[in-house]
């Protein structure tokens, strides 16, 4: 077997206190008694016959497999009654696993459903960091900062977003008020309104208070009526921090 | 001490929009390791989006962007309309 035959024979391996106790010969000759080169299933064997511990070859489809997963293989595990597999397809590296106690295997049970594997290909996560950037009428014209950071999370098809400005300047341009920068830009249908958490020096009219919502990669200030924040509302020191999350 | 790499990747490229990534490495070794947080930034194919994209996003990324996204913007400019009436429209 090929792991095997990359084993330097003349090669210790010492266990966990330091010992040398075994060679990697010794190892290689044990393990070519125990472990077995994989078993070719052929096409339409029903995986919940193969209860015998070991790595199996999927030659075609079969009748119990996982939709989509064919031509990949299988590893069993079997502890007297109980057995555990878990199969891949060839291609899209998709996993799916069950166990159970079925009669194939001498218990009185039932294979258990298959179920699928999470991991960062078909379940993408990311965390990391946006720019904020404050646009009146899409403009930046002259806006600086004392501080501005934002920070996301993607989970799948979800983003979560947090952001925090501080205007040293609100600058020139004139405008509806934006926040732009959003790490991914949202899929169109709902808006997904947002309360802001908290605005310092931005005139509210009195009973209302600011959301937002998204559109594209651009977070739309207005206030719980649907009215849009201009730059008339800003102060040269005024500052927002939300936070909220889309789909994407 | 070993000198920081940054690499740009575009991230979801559709005709509508992209996601921009940036990311700094270390090379230690022979091996890229990443060090700190992603950044990333959305342009939309809108008309202010595509000008972003060309005041912002360098060569040969922005041209990469363009060849998937044509000539024409596919989507409107944010117009700061109320989110009922958006989503009155979206929801039938």
């Amino acid at each position: 077997m090929a792991q095997i035959e990359l084993l330097q024979p003349t090669e210790k391996i010492k266990d966990s206190y330091g010992k040398i106790n075994t060679s990697l010969t010794n190892l290689n000759n044990e393990l070519g008694t125990t472990v077995k080169q994989s078993v070719v299933l052929n096409a339409g064997t029903p995986l919940g016959s193969v209860v015998t511990s070991g790595f199996y070859r999927l030659a075609g489809s079969h009748p119990d497999a996982p939709s989509g997963i064919g031509h990949g293989v299988l590893i069993v595990s079997r502890g007297a009654d109980i057995v555990f597999q878990i199969v891949t397809g060839f291609a899209g590296s998709r996993f799916f696993m069950r166990h159970g106690n079925p009669p194939e295997a001498g218990g009185s049970g039932v294979w258990q459903p298959w179920r699928e594997l999470w991991h960062d290909g078909n379940l993408p996560y990311e965390t990391g960091v946006w720019t904020p950037e404050l646009r009146f009428g899409g403009q930046n014209t002259e806006i600086a900062y004392a501080f501005r950071a934002g920070q996301y999370t993607r989970i799948a098809n979800v983003v979560y977003w947090t952001f925090g400005i501080v205007l040293s300047s609100k600058g020139s341009a004139s405008g509806t008020a934006t926040i732009t920068g959003l790490p991914f830009g949202k899929t169109p249908g709902l808006g997904f309104d947002h309360s802001i958490a908290r605005t310092v020096n931005i005139a509210v009219p009195s009973g209302q208070w600011p959301v937002s919502y998204i559109e594209g990669s651009t977070i739309n200030l207005i206030t719980n009526t649907g009215s849009s924040f201009s730059s008339t509302e800003f102060s040269n020191d005024s500052a927002i921090h939300a936070s909220g999350f889309y789909f994407i | 001490m070993a000198d920081t790499i940054e690499k740009i990747s575009l991230d979801m490229l559709t005709p509508t929009s992209v996601s921009v990534k940036k990311q700094q490495y270390v090379e230690v070794n022979g091996t890229e390791y990443p060090i700190g947080d992603p950044w990333r930034r959305a342009y939309v194919n809108s008309p202010s989006g595509r000008q972003q994209v060309v005041d912002e996003v360098a060569e040969p990324y922005r041209s990469a962007i363009f060849a998937v996204w044509g000539d024409e913007p596919t989507v409107a400019d944010p117009v700061g309309e109320s989110p009922a009436e958006e989503d009155a429209g979206s929801a039938e």
